[in-house]
């Protein structure tokens, strides 16, 4: 592992405007590097190096464009996180053509409304999606579908290793450089989080995508082997984790599944993760457990206090216990940088004193995503770090607002709420905050109204008030976050629900709150774990609301 | 089976007190990743894959030990 670095001058990297260009700097300056590794479900590592890499990229291009795919055509991929995601991704995007990212933890129709609005006719699918969006082609909604990794059985999909065979073919014959592409050209549509289809279709142009990259890569250094298991269908995800280790020169992990993400940081062991509050939530709690377990709780808190007051005061934290802890908790893990959701102060010290460097970011869809970042140099716990040095960030009445060349287009198909979101350029984040002496940002609530968990998922509490007022026993209804657990920003979704007086005549309170918790049950079937509604309350009384009869969120 | 889920759980997350009505989210407020743990925990001990689509369904005790039974592991 390299050396932690504290001058800025010691990791510059290069900056390009456009996928193509990155696509050609990364395998000239890194090729026979790994670049980029996963595991099978047998624990077999898979790598592929940066010229492998980008040779795939080239051979699934040239297929697609020998197939017909024209510039500027919506391309969607619906599938887990996987090397073939990332190969598709950048073959799409380096011919001009736009990639949509598509939450496949949605629910199968959202899913299939999500292709249909974005106006993708080629899709990308795992064998899971291939009979949820088998649908779209008999409709007629698609053209044409690919599948990635497996064997379909279904001649209705084309499976995605012919067309790397026949670009492979033509490229041995008579090789072609990518694609010229003009820095507006669009590069990526990622959906916003939501629960229903209202998410709205992010329009991020090349020039945006890879001036986020290059603008962090002044603030964040990778050590050489980076752990990825954030979904690719986010900006968070895609941009930070895979393209900036990319940018770097750096070897990137991947995984594709919650389910194995534990196992395959042990495996990976890397050195740098890139992750949201969750998971680092749960390995401190898998830590603590097994410390428990081994009955040396007590100690292990009392050295930390120790190790606490020789930070404060500016003395070595150097202690065996703590390095062993490190060790068999962690690995050879030595910076995580987390964002997506507010990651408590606590447990950034705790992680400090085990030697772990915790640098938060603060970033949004809209602005392909990072805002403001700490540095490796440069640290302040409970800040979101320094904002990007392109972008101009203005506090108004306390919303972060932020202009420049990495802020989104405007909405696909949605210049109402395009013309509402930006403003001479500049758009509102909907977050409070504010900035100290130093300039670090600070967030401190929310002005729009979703409710934010600490995987980095928003959830819009009035798409889930849709569905539970469809429930005939609900007159009115409003769901909230609520406290849950040791942290301020433990949430867990609670619903408030006036019944309807006369639907519920003779009937005794827990028989009402029996009959509405099935309905949620039914309701909670469809929709992925942290959607969920996990508690119920049953009102007395009608909510207050304003003049316009909109139920008042904070006086209720 | 419920002692193997009970101990799984305890492993994975610390919580005891498991009944077959206990539901993993609403009773333990377990989040994803710990859901996710736990049913990774299941698929080593049976040799078997769960689709993660389909944990979404796996709510309580029972909706497990009933998924389980489907795929054939009766035993723990």
């Amino acid at each position: 592992m390299k050396t932690r670095p504290y001058n800025k001058a010691d990791y510059t990297v290069p900056f390009y405007d456009t996928f193509p260009e990155f696509l050609a700097g990364i395998a000239k300056t890194y090729g026979p590097r790994p670049a980029l590794s996963w595991f099978t479900r047998r624990q077999e590592e898979k790598t592929l190096t940066y010229l492998e890499l980008t040779q795939k990229v080239a051979h699934l291009r040239r297929g697609l464009l020998h197939q017909g795919l024209e510039a500027g055509s919506h391309v969607a991929i619906v599938s887990e996180n996987s090397a073939d995601w990332i190969i598709s991704f950048l073959a799409v995007v380096s011919c001009g053509c736009v990639a949509v990212c598509v939450d496949t933890e949605q629910a199968d129709s959202i899913i299939r409304e999500m292709v249909c609005r974005s106006d993708a006719h080629l899709l990308f699918l795992s064998p899971t999606f291939l009979p949820i969006c088998l649908p779209l082609l008999d409709s007629g909604s698609v053209e044409r579908v690919i599948l990635m990794g497996g064997q379909s059985g279904d001649e209705r999909a084309d499976a995605i290793d012919s067309l790397y065979k026949l670009g492979r073919s033509l490229e041995a014959d008579d090789p072609q450089p990518p694609c010229p592409v003009a820095l507006d050209q669009t590069a990526e549509i990622v959906f916003t989080s939501g629960t229903t289809s209202q998410s709205k279709m992010v329009m991020l142009s090349q020039k945006a995508v890879m001036q986020n990259l290059c603008d962090s890569s002044l603030y964040v250094y990778f050590y050489d082997r980076v752990f990825c298991s954030l979904p690719f269908y986010h900006a968070y995800g895609l941009n930070c984790a895979v393209l900036n280790t990319f940018l770097r020169g750096a070897h990137l992990y991947i995984n594709g599944d919650l389910k194995t993400a534990m196992r395959d940081l042990h495996l990976a062991k890397p050195d740098t993760m890139l992750t949201v509050p969750l998971m680092v939530e749960a390995i401190n709690n898998q830590m603590w457990l097994n410390v428990e377990k081994a009955g040396k709780a007590d100690s292990l808190r009392t050295l930390m206090k120790v190790a606490a007051l020789c930070r404060k005061l500016h003395l070595p934290v150097k202690f065996k216990t703590l390095e062993q802890l490190r060790e068999k908790a962690l690995g050879t893990l030595h910076l995580i940088i987390c964002g997506g959701a507010h990651l408590s102060r606590e447990l950034s010290e705790e992680f400090d004193l085990l030697g772990v460097q915790m640098l938060q970011g603060y970033g949004i869809t809209e602005c392909a995503p990072l805002i403001s970042v700490n540095c490796n140099y440069a640290n302040k716990m409970g800040s979101v770090g320094l904002p990007l040095k392109t972008l101009e960030v203005q506090l108004d009445d306390g919303e972060v607002c932020v202009r420049g060349p990495s802020v989104m287009q405007g909405y696909y198909k949605d210049p109402l709420q395009t013309a509402q979101a930006l403003e001479d350029g500049w758009f509102r984040t909907g977050d409070l905050g504010y900035t100290d002496k130093d300039g670090f940002l600070y967030l401190t609530g929310r002005k729009k109204n979703l409710i934010v968990f600490k995987n980095g998922k928003k959830v819009s509490p009035e798409k889930l008030e849709e569905l539970l007022s469809a429930i005939p026993m609900v007159k009115e209804v409003m769901v909230s976050g609520t406290a849950n657990g040791a942290f301020a920003d433990d949430v867990k979704l609670t619903a408030s629900i006036y019944p309807d007086p006369q639907r519920c005549e003779g009937l005794s309170s827990y028989e009402i709150l029996e009959h509405l918790q099935q309905e949620v049950d039914k309701i909670n079937r469809d929709l992925p774990t942290y959607q969920q509604i996990q508690l119920v309350n049953i009102r007395e009384k009608e909510f207050n609301k304003t003049g316009t009869k909109k139920i008042k969120r904070h006086a209720n | 089976m419920l002692q193997l889920i009970q101990d799984i759980v305890y492993n994975v997350t610390g919580k005891q007190g498991i009944t077959y009505e206990t539901d993993f989210v609403q009773d333990l407020a377990l989040n994803s990743f710990d859901v996710m743990n736990i049913i990774s925990a299941f698929e080593d001990h049976f040799d078997t894959t769960i689709p993660t689509r389909e944990v979404w369904h796996l709510h309580q005790v029972k909706d497990v030990i009933d998924y389980l039974a489907h795929k054939g592991f009766t035993q723990p």
